[in-house]
């Protein structure tokens, strides 16, 4: 008897470059894409049941209606999956997961997210990076990543996570970087949920939720980004108030201004101030420390289109949702 | 009671050394979980290669005639054991390959089966066994049709194993090149090196280098011990 084969459920936006034999690039953009893109990647139907879904093409932008769309996707088949894998731009992988662990808080499904190290529309542009990864990583990377996160979909994870190069890290924790033109995703602190040395090691003491899952279909909110620097001003329109749902600080010091505080003081809208480590307390601001950017990004995103109470807004973001916040 | 010839020499030390290496590295990579078939495959590997070293060892150096005849026999088990444990390592590392039926399991499985069985009935593989103890040798002389099959059956589930492992590679992009690279090399190098010395020049009753088939299997140790702990590269 032949064991049944598990059922992974891929979702393509962006990131799907890869090159056949003959070099030439391959990417999906439009549902007949996929049969060569994933013809050149036979190993693929190999090691599971691979049922393919086109949810953005290269050309789209990825951002909140895409992450709905793939939450709502990810819903309407997570009974029928047993993991999913979201190919997505690797400059939006970490912004994707994060916002996943948000929309689809507790679902007890896997979903691994990884990328290929280019994306885009227009491969021509871009020709002279490709033949410089073509001899330096022999391709562009994508085909590791989906066979690595294949093998590790059917195991049951914490929460989304992102499966790039030899390690798997929860996309709470995810860190880009750049090396020699080259894609890499670091834990903040340095913990790892499995790493791919001989065969992939998972971690031995992985801790799961036990909260009910929660399932939220928007994230899509206007939010106000601002990157303070000291003794340099701020001037904004009055129409911030009918423009924006939230308005999130990112600090570059513990102590805001006292002139920016009176500033902040005559908004309607919930102020976020977001240091990664530490800050002092500010009455007229909600304080949001010990999280990654992308997380803090994110969440208010998430609570500013989910809670238009100000209260339930203040809690959610000083809450610890999905065990976001870290121990530094 | 184990009686050995003494002083050992140091070919016979070298020999029990891999053979414990191989061991060591067997049991390591048993702790990291034998669900995975990865660490499955590769620890039966290297307690083969254990085994294997371990019976040229005791072949060569124990001064009774029917023990050191016994672990002579014996390495064609273990070495058997090699072909058909590195056939399915190489089938499933770094990622399965190919889904075999039951009928292609049955095509590796059931020669190793037969030839192990034989390996001790009189005059069907194994003829006789002369020794040189001073010089820790010893030549065996085979029933040479049978010996020819066992060579075959063993030089093609060694290339079907290659074949695996050079499709992969050659396919294969990022951290998974990598792994390939370094694991083919060794596996690669301890095999023309044991196929040589420990079957070719065997068939014409030169045992003399038989040692060294083992001693180069620890490339490959040496290959998964780099991998699990020095290449951190993301």
């Amino acid at each position: 008897m032949t064991k049944q084969k598990k059922k992974i459920c891929l979702l393509l936006a962006g990131g799907t470059w890869t090159t056949t034999k003959n070099k030439e690039v391959l990417s999906v953009s439009k549902p007949a894409d996929i049969e060569p893109w994933l013809s050149s990647m036979s190993e693929l139907s190999i090691l599971a049941d691979t049922e393919v879904n086109l949810i953005a093409g290269e050309d789209q932008e990825i951002g909140p209606v895409v992450w709905e769309k793939l939450a709502k996707f990810i819903v309407s088949k997570h009974k029928n999956c047993d993991g999913f894998i979201i190919v997505t731009k690797p400059d939006r992988l970490v912004a994707t997961t994060v916002a996943l662990n948000f929309l689809l808080q507790n679902l007890s499904t896997t979903i691994i997210a990884t990328a290929s190290q280019m994306s885009g529309a227009y491969v021509q542009e871009k020709k002279e990076l490709v033949n410089q990864l073509l001899t330096s990583q022999s391709g562009l990377g994508l085909r590791a990543n989906l066979i690595n996160a294949i093998q590790v979909a059917p195991e049951p994870m914490p929460a989304p996570a992102i499966m790039f190069g030899s390690r798997l890290v929860l996309g709470t924790k995810a860190k880009q970087e750049r090396q020699k033109g080259l894609h890499l995703f670091t834990s903040v602190d340095g913990d790892y949920l499995a790493k791919v040395d001989f065969g992939i090691t998972l971690k031995n003491d992985l801790r799961y939720s036990s909260k009910a899952p929660e399932i939220f279909s928007k994230i899509n909110s206007n939010i106000l980004v601002i990157e303070d620097i000291p003794n340099l001003d701020w001037s904004w329109s009055d129409k911030i108030n009918k423009d924006y749902q939230a308005v999130l600080i990112k600090m570059s010091s513990d102590e805001l201004e006292s002139a920016k505080r009176e500033q902040i003081k005559k908004l309607d809208v919930p102020v976020i101030l977001y240091h990664p480590y530490y800050l002092n307390h500010h009455q007229e601001a909600i304080a949001l420390t010990s999280c990654t950017w992308e997380v803090a990004m994110i969440k208010t995103m998430w609570a500013a289109a989910n809670f238009t109470n100000k209260k339930d807004f203040t809690n959610k973001i000083k809450s610890n949702i999905t065990g976001e916040f870290l121990n530094v | 009671m184990i009686n050995l010839v003494s002083p050992l020499g140091w070919t016979n030390i070298l020999l029990l050394i891999s053979a414990l290496l191989s061991l060591a590295m067997a049991i390591f990579v048993m702790t990291r979980g034998l669900k995975n078939k990865i660490n499955l495959y590769f620890s039966l590997l290297t307690l083969s290669t254990f085994a294997w070293g371990l019976s040229l060892f005791f072949a060569r150096t124990m001064i009774d005639f029917s023990q050191s005849q016994f672990w002579a026999y014996f390495a064609y088990i273990a070495a058997t054991g090699i072909g058909v444990s590195l056939f399915y390592f190489t089938l499933n590392f770094p990622y399965k390959i190919k889904n075999l039926n039951s009928w292609q399991h049955c095509l590796v499985l059931a020669p190793a089966l037969i030839f192990t069985t034989i390996v001790y009935i009189k005059n069907w593989f194994i003829i006789g066994m002369s020794r040189d103890i001073p010089n820790t040798n010893y030549v065996l002389e085979y029933n040479k049709p049978v010996y020819i099959a066992y060579a075959i059956y063993f030089i093609l589930i060694i290339l079907l194993a290659l074949y695996f492992l050079w499709i992969k590679y050659r396919r294969a992009d990022g951290v998974i090149k990598t792994q390939l690279g370094f694991l083919s090399l060794a596996i690669v190098i301890g095999l023309v090196v044991g196929t040589y010395f420990d079957l070719i020049i065997c068939y014409f009753g030169n045992f003399q280098h038989a040692w060294l088939g083992p001693v180069f299997t620890l490339f490959m140790n040496a290959a998964v011990f780099y991998l699990i702990f020095f290449e951190k590269k993301h």
